[in-house]
């Protein structure tokens, strides 16, 4: 049939007040569809910088066979000793997909102030390679806010601080060290032993930066550093906001007087190539007679908030765009049933003319696509306002797993609003189809005859 | 009241004499019913199953007595300061007992932090010291909480469960591959299932608030989850007296406060807070969902409320957009009639009222449409045994969808509220016109 989206495009402009009601119950639809994806979309890739650059779990991890499970028990036996690592490091250097590797060692031991201590999870880390973490791109797109300490500076920016550690901030609390490297530099020390049984205590624990860690060395003796607490930072976890602290990789080494390293993470240039960097990685170890498991951050066991999270999420929108999908066709099918009952009498006259059933139904169709399309672009337009208004009213809020607060930020990805406008027409186009052909089955004299009309 | 009787009928006559256009409408309100019932009904299960099992498996009471300011900062930087002495203790003790049958259990706890090292391996924990019998009770259906191993018994002062994650740091996990949860209760299942663990045997350190490190030995005899991956990594449950002793006190941080009937936590709040003020005491009795504990629970609760009303506020748009035009169709269609029922005495608020009423009987009779059609929605997805993961917890949750009288009842107040207000905008500018205007359909 010639000309028939021009025809169904007449047909519509002639019904426009009947037909705004339907074109606004789509586009208020849609608009709350892309706002949910945008909202999806802006904590996906916050949660995976937090995993990848806060959390340390890299783009790909390797540990040694068993590791995960076991390096915290047996920290000799499933850590990588010196040559496994320098293996590690040069076959990530080699390949061009990586863009860098970062060693690390995990431990406990207690941190004190010189009269109290407190358990503390202690992460060691080079401080420059703590620094290409921070100013990584991915991060700092996500999330500039993740990268900056709550106080103080990172230790690669204190020069004059060997030992700088960071303390997470509710751990800073406890210990009741409210100053940091850089506020008490040059200012006069505290007394050598403290008065820790008296009111002047809080005084002279803000004197200094210093810290103590206490550990045990992995042959079983105790061992102490001590650290100037350069920086504080809200942890990837609430539940680490009172224990985490961050130590240059060396000093933690020397408190367990070892060359080990619990585990290697790879950044990528490209976050796609993860699964095939982690296996070309695992098998190129095993030729060397280096037993390893890999994990990329999308791996459950190794970054179980970031899967665990966006499953959840995953499964919440998919209800959700479900449920509004499923409101959207029966409206529309509600309101084609309508126009299609007062148009019986226009229908017998096409067919009179020589129409035939495919043709009107045809007609019928391109109508509800292009009532579609007009609502799935005037939704998108009332999606992209409300972002620009959300995003500008620079909300915060208190998601659960986060220590502390982030913007509420919307960051609609054009795949997902083209995901969930895809899923719509289909639906409103099966429905009008249904409605019509049901009214199709009648004779032209009947349709022309019609009660309805 | 005849009027409104006429009037009603005449609404009811409407409806079915326009059956098609009712339908319409009617489709549209009782998807939105289920769509809007289904939603609720998930998520207020899903924030009622947690919280009940979060009760069970830590031994939260109904309500919990603590010292104020107890779980502040400065509790944590000198804890003792806001532990409850053995005088604080004896009147709790004394204040439960009065309370006869009312109170089931009254569980102290002491919360102390350390290192455990097993062999040479070593990882900080969070012993929550607690009265091993009245946890028992407070436990509720969770009374076997022990993945692998077996719960601690009253008379085993130096037993300790260690969480998984504290488990495997220390070397000790569950061994092989058990059926660790009965699939009908969703609880594990009471049988001791074998640990694999290099020593049971761990030395706690802890220190005193003067500073002085107490060591202690513990042994673990079980292994548990506390329902949070990261809570695990240190969670360690043991006796009470094991607690103080790390902490070099007969001090406790609580009691958690078990109910015969939790419905009565707010009166036996009040009346707690009465008498301890009266005895001269600095005691708080509060729900421990108002707490800082709470916090991860109430910031999920406020995520939840973000999707709800992002889902409401579009069906709200959705419905009422499809009513409207529904109403705005039927009202043009009755033009004349309406100038007929004009011309016949009735009057201008007769009219809206009309249209107001067959807007609401398409509210009912799409509410009972719906909630039948959510009803089978609901026990197909209950019968379907779906899990899913979500974010720290440790375990999978199974998609389930509630019912509540209430989540229905206010379903239907919503579409009802959204369908007479569509009903009334649609017919206000007809019902302006004079009666000649009406009578000859000039709209």
């Amino acid at each position: 049939m010639k000309r028939a989206w021009a025809f169904a495009f007449a047909n519509l402009r002639r019904n426009r007040k009947r037909n705004l009601a339907t074109v606004a119950a789509i586009a208020f639809g849609y608009a709350g569809l892309v706002l949910l994806g945008g909202y999806v979309v802006r904590i996906e890739r916050f949660l995976k910088a937090n995993a990848v650059f806060i959390q340390h779990a890299g783009h790909v991890a390797v540990w040694k066979q068993g590791g995960l499970d076991n390096a915290a028990a047996e920290p000799d036996k499933y850590q990588f000793d010196r040559a496994q690592t320098d293996a590690i490091l040069a076959w990530a250097k080699a390949d061009p997909r990586v863009e860098r590797a970062t060693r690390y060692l995990r431990g406990v031991g207690m941190a004190g102030n010189a009269c109290a201590t407190r358990p503390a999870s202690l992460l060691g880390i080079d401080p420059q390679e703590h620094a290409a973490l921070l100013q990584h791109p991915e991060l700092l797109t996500a999330s500039p806010e993740l990268a900056r300490p709550a106080q103080g500076q990172w230790a690669y920016q204190v020069r004059d601080a060997p030992r700088g550690v960071a303390l997470a901030a509710g751990l800073q609390k406890i210990l009741q060290k409210p100053k940091v490297f850089d506020e008490v530099r040059g200012k006069p020390p505290a007394p050598t032993v403290l008065d820790c049984d008296t009111d002047k205590v809080t005084e002279q624990l803000a004197a200094d930066a210093d810290i103590q860690v206490v550990g045990q060395t992995y042959d079983g003796t105790l061992n102490a550093v001590d650290g100037q607490m350069v920086a504080s930072f809200h942890a990837a976890e609430p539940v680490a906001e009172e224990t985490a602290m961050i130590v240059p990789l060396s000093t933690l080494q020397s408190l367990y007087a070892t060359e080990r390293v619990t585990y290697v993470a790879l950044l990528l240039r490209d976050t796609a190539d993860a699964p095939q960097v982690a296996a070309d990685l695992k098998a190129a170890l095993a030729a060397k007679a280096i037993a390893t498991e890999t994990y990329t951050y999308a791996d459950q066991a190794w970054a179980p908030y970031y899967v665990g999270t966006m499953a959840f999420l995953g499964s919440m929108v998919g209800f959700i765009t479900l449920l509004v999908t499923a409101v959207l066709v029966f409206t529309v099918a509600g309101a084609m049933t309508l126009a299609i009952l007062e148009r019986t009498r226009e229908f017998g006259t096409w067919r009179a003319l020589g129409f035939q059933r495919g043709h009107v139904i045809g007609l019928l169709v391109r109508e509800s696509l292009l009532l579609s399309l007009v609502g799935l672009a005037v939704g998108l337009a009332i999606g992209l306002c409300a972002t620009y208004a959300v995003n500008a009213a620079g909300i915060r809020f208190s998601p659960p797993g986060v220590a502390g607060t982030m913007q509420l930020l919307i960051t609609p990805a054009a795949w997902a609003c083209l995901g969930q406008a895809i899923l719509l027409p289909p639906g409103i186009m099966a429905a009008t189809w249904w409605v019509v052909r049901g009214q199709m089955r009648k004779k032209p004299v009947d349709l022309l005859n019609a009660a309805t009309a | 009241m005849k009027t409104l009787h006429l009037l009603l009928r005449l609404a009811v006559r409407n409806v079915r004499r326009g059956w098609r256009h009712s339908i319409a409408a009617i489709g549209t309100m009782a998807i939105g019913f289920v769509a809007l019932a289904t939603f609720q009904g998930y998520l207020s299960q899903l924030l009622e199953s947690q919280i009940a099992m979060n009760y069970a498996r830590n031994m939260i009471g109904d309500f919990m007595v603590r010292k104020p300011g107890g779980g502040s900062v400065d509790a944590r930087v000198r804890p003792d300061k806001y532990w409850l002495d053995e005088k604080d203790q004896a009147f709790v003790q004394a204040w439960v007992k009065r309370q006869g049958a009312d109170v089931r259990a009254a569980m102290r706890a002491l919360l102390v932090e350390g290192v455990a090292n097993a062999g040479p391996a070593s990882a900080s924990f969070m012993l929550f010291g607690h009265d091993i019998a009245e946890g028992h009770i407070a436990r509720r259906d969770w009374q076997w909480y022990a993945w692998a191993g077996r719960p601690a018994r009253p008379d085993e002062p130096n037993a300790v469960v260690a969480g998984l994650g504290l488990g495997q740091s220390l070397g000790c996990v569950v061994k092989g591959n058990p059926q660790i949860f009965d699939p009908r209760t969703a609880r594990p299942i009471a049988a001791e299932r074998p640990m694999d663990c290099k020593t049971t045997s761990v030395q706690l350190s802890g220190s005193s608030p003067t500073g002085r490190v107490n060591a202690l030995d513990g042994e673990i005899v079980g292994l548990t989850s506390g329902g949070v991956r990261e809570f695990d990594q240190r969670l360690l449950w043991g006796p009470l007296s094991l607690a103080q002793d790390l902490a070099s006190t007969k001090g406790v941080d609580s009691f958690q406060i078990v109910l015969a009937d939790p419905g009565r936590a707010p009166a036996l709040i009040e009346r707690f807070s009465a008498e301890a003020k009266a005895a001269g005491l600095h005691l708080q009795a509060v729900d421990w969902q108002q707490t800082e504990q709470a916090d991860l629970l109430n910031r999920g609760r406020d995520m939840m409320s973000i999707y709800r009303n992002l889902v409401v506020f579009v069906l709200l748009v959705i419905a009422g957009s499809a009513v409207l035009t529904t109403m705005a169709k039927t009202v043009r269609e009755r033009t004349r009639e309406i100038g007929t029922l004009r011309s016949l005495g009735f009057r201008k608020g007769h009219m809206l009222a009309m249209f107001a009423l067959e807007a609401g009987v398409l509210a009912v009779v799409s509410g009972v449409l719906g909630a039948v059609v959510a009803t089978g929605l609901r026990l197909a997805v209950d019968a379907a045994g779906i899990t899913y993961r979500a974010g720290m917890l440790a375990e999978d949750i199974p998609l389930t969808i509630g019912w509540s009288g209430q989540t229905y009842a206010a379903g239907f107040a919503f579409l009802a509220a959204v369908a007479v207000l569509a009903g009334w905008v649609a017919a206000r500018r007809v019902v302006e016109l004079r009666v000649a205007e009406a009578l000859l359909g000039e709209h």
